[in-house]
């Protein structure tokens, strides 16, 4: 299942595993993106702690966790390619994935659906 | 975004929704950060040619037998440096020498200048005038027009061809800061051979009736629509100072790097006998550049510390060069700093960066 967070990020969560990554909304807005800092493998975090920064032309953004978990593995092409983020943000562009999350972590996020709704109101 | 529904427009709005703006609140104007790509819009103006909407600048109109005069008060350039149909970069200086603004004073006789204003300082600069006309005895009246101009920039190493097909003859003929009357489907308005970018191009100051027109006769020619995001960056790729960043009324023009648009030998204009004063005594500070390998890139406001982690100085401006592909910025050391990299503090980081001349491209 896939959901967003007020924050604009997006999690799939499969088992106990969460790819995260920024929404094709908060890539649009921040603009050409021009670097992403990854988190170190086996970091763990706790929901609302930075995990990662994305930079664009114009701004950095901190990227806040949205689960408890530890990074299991990194989106290592955005280190030559942070463009990804603008081409494809909730494909290609994931930052990375969690490990150990529980499924009630996600409980209060939207689904796509209302996610989009959020961004019309 | 409900904020941008309480901005004011441009006539060119709708042309910038048209064509697939992303519209922001830019100091109260809704305009377009970016149409696809900043970037891109970045390379084009390097590369090719690209346009802006800068209709947000201000226009005033100063007129009468002592118009010349009385600008040449008010102003810290010397418009005696040029002849009617050019036009002088200039700082507006209040009587301590820092900035009520930076202008550019075109004049097209003695008795007929018009002036051209940063958009968040139109209501400031008109008032700035009025009352300083007011209290001199000369006989000129000045107008704030800008309500009824639009500005668009053209800019790029093949703008002139391009104004070429649209303006025959004119471009070849000007000197920088040249400009001449134009006319497009039936309206009127300027050709300043001006810019914010480094590059050649034009700034061309029309009716607001037939801004449209132009915009999309330009993009259809080939132009490249632009957002005001890569204007910022191109105009700090160059070094130019900004006005609320590098430039306010905290800072004097002597430590801004503008001493060449203060002409101390003047007979007198507003903030010249602070100029001379602080020259005399020296300046305290200086604006640096600097280019930063380590990302995130310092930013306005970030901190130049020292090596106990006390703050020396302050950032005016950073971003990303799309040309040099690294950070780069402007800011303010105490003028006995004599190194070749500065600690800077960021919100995240502390962070060396390397000082550099303040042209990086």
């Amino acid at each position: 299942m896939k959901y967003y967070t007020k924050e604009h990020e997006w999690i799939e969560l499969n088992g106990d595993v969460a790819t995260v990554g920024i929404s094709v909304h908060a890539a649009d807005e921040l603009g050409d993106i021009t670097f992403v800092e990854l988190p170190e493998g086996d970091a763990a975090f706790t929901k609302g702690a930075v995990f990662s920064v994305v930079e664009s032309v114009k701004a950095a953004s901190d990227i806040y966790s949205p689960v408890n978990g530890t990074v299991t593995e990194i989106n290592e092409e955005l280190e030559d390619s942070p463009e990804l983020v603008n081409e494809s943000a909730e494909d290609k562009g994931w930052i990375c994935k969690f490990s150990g999350v529980a499924e009630s972590d996600v409980a209060g996020y939207m689904t796509a659906e209302q996610y989009k709704a959020f961004l019309a109101g | 975004m409900s904020s941008i529904e309480n901005c004011k427009k441009t006539a060119l709005y709708e042309n910038h929704v048209k064509h697939g703006g992303r519209i922001v609140d830019f100091a109260g104007w809704a305009l377009p950060v970016q149409y696809e790509s900043m970037i891109k819009e970045h390379k084009a103006v390097r590369e090719a040619a690209g346009v802006f909407d800068c209709s947000h600048m201000g226009q005033f109109f100063v007129s009468g037998p002592d118009a010349y005069d009385f600008v040449n008060f008010m102003i810290s350039n010397n418009l005696d440096k040029i002849e009617a149909g050019r036009g002088l970069y200039s700082g507006l200086l209040y009587e301590n020498g820092t900035f009520v603004d930076d202008i550019i004073v075109y004049v097209r006789s003695r008795e007929d200048i018009f002036i051209v204003v940063n958009a968040a300082n139109i209501e400031k600069d008109i008032a700035w005038f009025t009352e300083q006309l007011s209290k001199s005895s000369f006989d000129a009246k000045i107008e704030d027009r800008s309500e009824e101009y639009s500005l668009l920039a053209v800019q790029g190493p093949t703008a002139p061809e391009f104004i070429e097909k649209l303006f025959p003859g004119i471009y070849a003929d000007l000197k920088t800061f040249g400009h001449s009357d134009i006319t497009f489907e039936g309206g009127k308005g300027i050709l300043c051979r001006t810019g914010y970018t480094g590059e050649a191009g034009v700034e061309l100051i029309v009716e607001n009736s037939i801004a449209p027109q132009l915009l999309d006769k330009l993009i259809e020619v080939g132009v490249t629509p632009c957002g005001l995001g890569s204007r910022d960056s191109l105009r700090l790729e160059k070094g130019f100072s900004l006005y609320g960043h590098e430039i306010t009324d905290e800072t004097n023009a002597l430590e801004a790097g503008l001493a060449w648009v203060c002409d101390l030998s003047k007979e007198n204009f507003i903030g010249k006998e602070a100029l001379v004063q602080i020259k005399e005594a020296g300046v305290q500070r200086k604006l640096v550049g600097f280019k930063a390998s380590v990302r995130p890139i310092p930013r306005e406001g970030d901190k130049f510390v020292d090596a106990d982690g006390n703050e020396i100085g302050f950032i005016t401006s950073g971003s990303m060069s799309p040309i040099l592909n690294c950070g780069i910025g402007l800011g303010y050391l105490p003028k006995s700093f004599s190194g070749e990299v500065v600690a800077v503090q960021t919100k995240r980081k502390l962070m060396e960066v390397e000082l550099c001349s303040r042209t990086f491209v």
